[in-house]
């Protein structure tokens, strides 16, 4: 019985498998492979250093800072997008129900992720830039020019200048789905809860929070692995690997990126790769069945 | 400690179209328990919603107690609501279900603790206090639904269709429950559902309505006895009561109800006030379990008060049965005891007391006798 409805199953899989095998598993076989060689990315000659890479990898300082960077984004965009989006999707809804108007705000706020990532870096470059850009000027006319900033040129600012971006650009998408979520539960518990005496915010507390929860972890999630890649908009607003002000801002997908593409070693850059899957891997299993709850249905 | 009261009430939604609630004016005394019946759209959700603070009130007054509060938010109106749904919060075990109310409230965590317990024992749900609502089965939801509302010591209780989740068997029983608790808690209680058998039977007074108004205000027997118009005859009883378009004929001074099918003369009780109809058309209402065969109707019926109907469907329910009978131009329904041996396509002639005929006007639907 079972081996029947295998093979009835099987042949309707295999092109998808296949699909997923050459683009997807195969190109991480690869990288596998290659972080073991000393591979310069033109020749054929691919020799094979075993273990050094990681080593490398281990001692290498310029990897440590990019992936502190890395971490200290898996703390604060996740922190930031979420309280942000919460915060605009409990706006947008009251006792469950879409406040009038709420359809327009969440086509507005979700702009950003409509467009490109690499646009948007460009976009934000101009804002950013010290003479002509939209930031400064508005700084400048309110009255705030004491603010003005060389924003992606500053070394302690030019990180968070492009964390800003990040958070402005995703935070639609993240609040559109909460939205989803917050509308999902019935508006008789936020009858009841008013009934109890619960104002809008400890209804939002008691209630919306619990029962959404495990669309946040959900979202945390992604939140998390964007972290730890961060690439596009790095890449596209500090890029260049040779200024330090860039090193600044280098996390450890652009380091990736510079080391295959400006320095040719394609081994070690396959490692970094390797190391970020793991890495990303490992934490967001950790995360998952710490933030695991049980679920709710209603 | 609250009476209810509705003066002149009238609710109107944003999105336009007829008012959910129009004009409505009743008392609910202290400790009384009035159920709202009527069929769904029919305003009663909605007036009882007024009443929690959930829905504005477009027209009009409400008092609970000696409080107008038309603008007093609902957490300060002193009700308590049982949900349809329970909306029992579902990561809260069930303690902390009954607990959040008082939580709120700033109840000290002793008395908070008291008061959960003695709610969980009246309502013998003692045992599933760990328990989240999932692990529940729907009467035992219920119990700690009217356990949150206990719990708060409320004024007043509003009951929204509470028992129209359970099975037959379990509604029957979580009834003779409600009207327990009820004599046990002393508090006003309005119930709300679309059930005339639980309305029947739970209720010190119902008010039936229909399309946002108030039809009839009265205890059960009364709504039974005397409804004031054709809703209120058709809507309480089941099977419904039955309605025939009749023409009135007078002759040599006594009223004759006529149909095509048959000629039956009005009891003299009802002529008076039936006199502006005569040549005219009226309903003429009665209960099935009022219309029965000549020969069993107590005293004797005179040969001209009689319906001459040809039994077509008998249907046999044990305790008593229903017929279905058929006049040339009406279909009628009787609820008659099992002794009787009918067989379908008999010719009988039915019969009812002459206080159980029932006249209304075809245009107000009013009754008139």
């Amino acid at each position: 019985m079972h081996y029947q409805k295998y093979r009835l199953i099987v042949p309707f899989l295999l092109p998808a498998l296949a699909l997923y095998g050459v683009f997807v598993l195969y190109p991480y076989a690869q990288a596998m492979y290659l972080s073991l060689t000393g591979w310069r990315g033109l020749s054929a000659n691919k020799p094979w250093v075993g273990l050094d890479n990681y080593q490398r990898l281990i001692e290498d300082e310029r990897f440590r800072e990019a992936l502190t960077r890395n971490a200290q984004l898996l703390v604060v965009l996740p922190i930031l997008t979420i309280a942000i989006a919460l915060t605009f999707a409990a706006l947008f809804t009251q006792g469950g129900q879409a406040i009038k108007g709420a359809g327009f705000y969440r086509i507005v706020f979700f702009f950003p992720q409509v467009i490109s990532a690499v646009i948007v870096g460009m976009l934000w470059s101009y804002v950013y830039n010290p003479n002509i850009g939209l930031l400064n000027g508005v700084l400048d006319g309110v009255g705030l020019d004491a603010l003005q900033q060389s924003w992606l040129s500053d070394r302690s600012l030019v990180l968070w200048a492009i964390v800003a971006v990040a958070i402005w650009s995703s935070v639609g998408f993240y609040m559109v789905i909460y939205l989803a979520a917050m509308q999902s539960i019935p508006t008789s518990f936020y009858e009841a809860a008013t009934l109890d005496g619960a104002s809008r915010w400890t209804s939002f507390r008691d209630i919306t929070f619990p029962l959404i929860w495990e669309t946040i972890r959900t979202t945390a999630v992604y939140l998390g692995i964007f972290a730890l890649d961060f690439f596009v908009l790095v890449q596209v607003m500090a890029g260049g690997s040779t200024t330090t002000i860039a090193r600044r801002a280098e996390v450890a997908a652009l380091y990736l990126y510079n080391e295959a593409f400006d320095d040719n070693r394609w081994g070690y850059a396959s490692a970094i790769g390797v190391a970020l899957l793991v890495l990303t891997l490992l934490l967001s299993i950790v995360f998952l069945r710490l933030a695991k709850r049980e679920t709710y249905e209603y | 400690m609250a009476r209810v009261i509705f003066d002149g009430v009238g609710k109107k939604y944003a999105g336009g179209g007829a008012n959910a609630v129009t004009d409505l004016n009743m008392e609910i005394a202290d400790r009384e328990f009035l159920v709202l019946v009527g069929p769904s759209g029919c305003g009663k959700s909605t007036a009882m919603r007024m009443v929690a603070g959930l829905e504005e009130i477009t027209e009009g007054r409400i008092i609970i107690g000696d409080r107008v509060v038309n603008d007093l938010p609902p957490k300060d109106r002193d009700v308590a609501m049982v949900f349809q749904s329970y909306a029992l919060y579902p990561h809260m075990s069930v303690r902390d279900n009954l607990a959040y109310p008082l939580k709120l409230r700033k109840v000290p965590k002793a008395e908070r603790e008291q008061r959960v317990n003695e709610a969980a024992r009246v309502l013998d749900i003692t045992q599933f206090l760990d328990r989240k609502p999932k692990a529940l089965s729907g009467g035992q939801r219920q119990r700690v639904a009217l356990g949150r509302a206990i719990v708060r010591n409320a004024d007043v209780f509003l009951m929204d269709e509470p028992l129209s989740n359970l099975d037959a068997k379990l509604r029957v029983q979580t009834r003779a429950e409600l009207i327990k608790l009820h004599e046990r808690v002393q508090t006003t209680i309005i119930y709300v559902t679309h059930d005339q058998v639980e309305a029947m039977t739970m209720g010190d007074r119902i008010a039936v309505m229909s399309l946002g108004v108030l039809q009839q205000l009265a205890t059960p027997q009364e709504l039974y006895d005397n409804p004031t118009n054709k809703f209120v005859a058709g809507f309480i009883g089941s099977p419904s009561m039955n309605f025939l378009d009749v023409q009135l004929q007078g002759s040599e001074g006594r009223l004759y109800a006529v149909t095509p099918g048959f000629k039956m003369r009005v009891p003299d009780t009802k002529g008076r006030a039936l006199q502006p109809y005569i040549g005219q058309s009226v309903t003429l209402g009665v209960r099935p379990e009022h219309l029965v065969e000549r020969s069993r109707l107590g005293g004797d019926a005179p040969p001209d008060a009689t319906i001459p109907v040809t039994v077509d469907i008998v249907e046999t329910l044990g305790n008593e049965i229903f017929v279905y009978l058929t006049s040339p131009g009406t279909v009628l329904t009787s609820r008659m005891a099992p002794d009787i041996q009918l067989t379908s396509g008999q010719q009988i002639e039915v019969a009812a007391e002459p206080e159980r005929l029932h006249f209304f006007d075809p245009k107000t639907e009013l009754k008139v006798a």
